[in-house]
């Protein structure tokens, strides 16, 4: 079934749109969840309720890309439920993400403008270092993962990410943010 | 701002750039994918089916055992006394055993009940601390018997009925309304040799309640037609556990095994837990 039609299922507020979407991006949120969150059980119930955000906002959201609005939405609440249980349990691959991510943490609070400013980087990449770069620090999948999927050895998708992570600090440094 | 901030702050990426990545990895792969995953899978599951043949032959071998002491041709039948019994140790019932020691090295989990009578606690006996459970490739039972002091009390038996390859296991004790010890014990064919139920009467001594071949015979009316309880008093119980053999210069040597449970009964009414079917009891009065 075309996402289109999904999308109208949601708005006739028809429960085969819970079952289509299941079926259709059940796997690609589980993956985003697994990314995020280290338990497996966590993971899936963090996929269903992705679900039922999709059936309290679509509408009156419309989507254009089915796809990205749900895995958003699972990426947040894999956050929030990241944020919930991190005390308790910690996503050893996520913590490894969260490191390499502090070294281009600006020390201001997030605003619409560094949002920008992480979209205008990333347009400006090569595919390959926006693809690692979203693949690990979006998708939060391991090295391992990338290198296989994009024939590299992990040194080089690390080389890569690290030289990525070295000219966002650069550019988010010449935009004006504090590192 | 910490790290997971600016990670969530990456929610806001254009579709574009996130179904770019997404495409590229699901449908261009640069490389064939691995078949690592498919060997892994592969290997699981024959390590499965060679655990569950494995558990098959050796459930098999165990039920020989049993069939083979079932005849009392074979010699392999208890013939334990009572002390023997309530103090829960091993029983050689031929020749040449190493001694009760010999109990407390059976495999498989199998616990370290078997404590002389004379060891057992005097005091607070509370059955809430024990859990039993059946390797399923054995007839054994097990669990542990430590209260919260670390001492033997008692029997906090609660386990599911289990009818794995011709295994029975369920076997449960429960306190009735009227401050008296229910047996409730389904079919618990445990392993081949009689279940005991003694109430203590002194130090080291005992007098014979009952004795059956199965738990559930307690539960049937006795010959007056009236159900069996038990009153306030300490009580021990005897369950048959396993006997097997073991061939030395030639010679078969073969040990019986029984544990014995320490049930104290009180006037005090018991709490229960109705879906565990845990048996407690209070303070022995």
């Amino acid at each position: 079934m075309q996402d289109h039609d999904i999308v109208q299922l949601f708005f006739n507020r028809d429960e085969r749109a819970i079952a289509e979407t299941r079926d259709k991006y059940g796997t690609y949120c589980s993956c985003i969840a697994a990314g995020v969150l280290s338990s497996h059980e966590d993971a899936e119930e963090c996929v269903s309720d992705t679900w039922l955000r999709a059936w309290q906002t679509i509408p009156p959201q419309s989507p254009a890309s089915l796809k990205a609005y749900l895995g958003k939405l699972c990426r947040c609440l894999a956050i929030d439920r990241y944020r919930h249980l991190h005390r308790h349990k910690r996503n050893r691959e996520l913590e490894c993400v969260l490191t390499e991510l502090d070294d281009v943490c600006p020390e201001e609070p997030v605003t619409d403008g560094l949002k920008e400013a992480l979209t205008d980087f990333l347009r400006g990449l090569e595919p390959l270092d926006r693809d690692l770069f979203v693949g690990r620090y979006w998708y939060a999948y391991p090295p391992e993962k990338l290198a296989e999927e994009q024939g590299l050895s992990r040194g080089a998708v690390n080389t890569r990410l690290m030289r990525t992570r070295n000219k966002l600090r650069e550019y988010l440094q010449k935009e004006g943010y504090t590192i | 701002m910490k790290p997971i901030d600016l990670f969530e702050a990456m929610n806001d990426l254009p579709p574009d750039i996130l179904l770019s990545a997404e495409a590229h990895r699901s449908d261009t792969p640069a490389r064939p994918p691995r078949r690592r995953l498919n060997l892994a899978q592969s290997g699981w599951f024959a390590a499965g089916i060679s655990l569950f043949v494995a558990l098959g032959v050796f459930v098999t071998l165990v039920k020989v055992m049993n069939h083979a002491a079932d005849n009392p041709a074979s010699g392999l039948a208890p013939n334990g006394t009572v002390a023997d019994a309530l103090a829960g140790f091993t029983t050689p019932s031929t020749t040449s055993s190493t001694g009760q020691d010999r109990g407390y090295e059976v495999q498989f989990g199998f616990p370290d009940t078997a404590v002389p009578l004379a060891q057992l606690p005097n005091d607070t006996a509370h059955l809430t601390c024990g859990t039993w459970g059946v390797p399923l490739f054995m007839g054994l039972l097990s669990g542990t018997w430590m209260d919260k002091d670390g001492m033997w009390v008692g029997l906090d038996a609660d386990i599911n009925p289990l009818f794995f390859l011709g295994i029975e296991t369920t076997l449960y004790l429960e306190v009735g309304t009227d401050s008296a010890l229910k047996l409730s014990l389904p079919d618990a064919t445990v392993q081949n040799g009689s279940f005991r139920l003694y109430q203590a009467s002194g130090d080291n001594d005992a007098r014979l309640l009952w004795e059956g071949d199965q738990l559930s015979g307690w539960c049937q009316p006795g010959e007056d037609g009236e159900s069996r309880t038990l009153n306030t008093g300490v009580f021990y119980l005897t369950i048959p556990l396993t006997q097997y053999g073991a061939t030395v210069d030639g010679k078969t040597e073969v040990w019986y095994y029984e544990a014995a449970v320490r049930l104290v009964v009180t006037d005090k009414q018991p709490h229960r837990q109705e879906t565990s079917g845990e048996a407690e009891t209070g303070d022995e009065t």
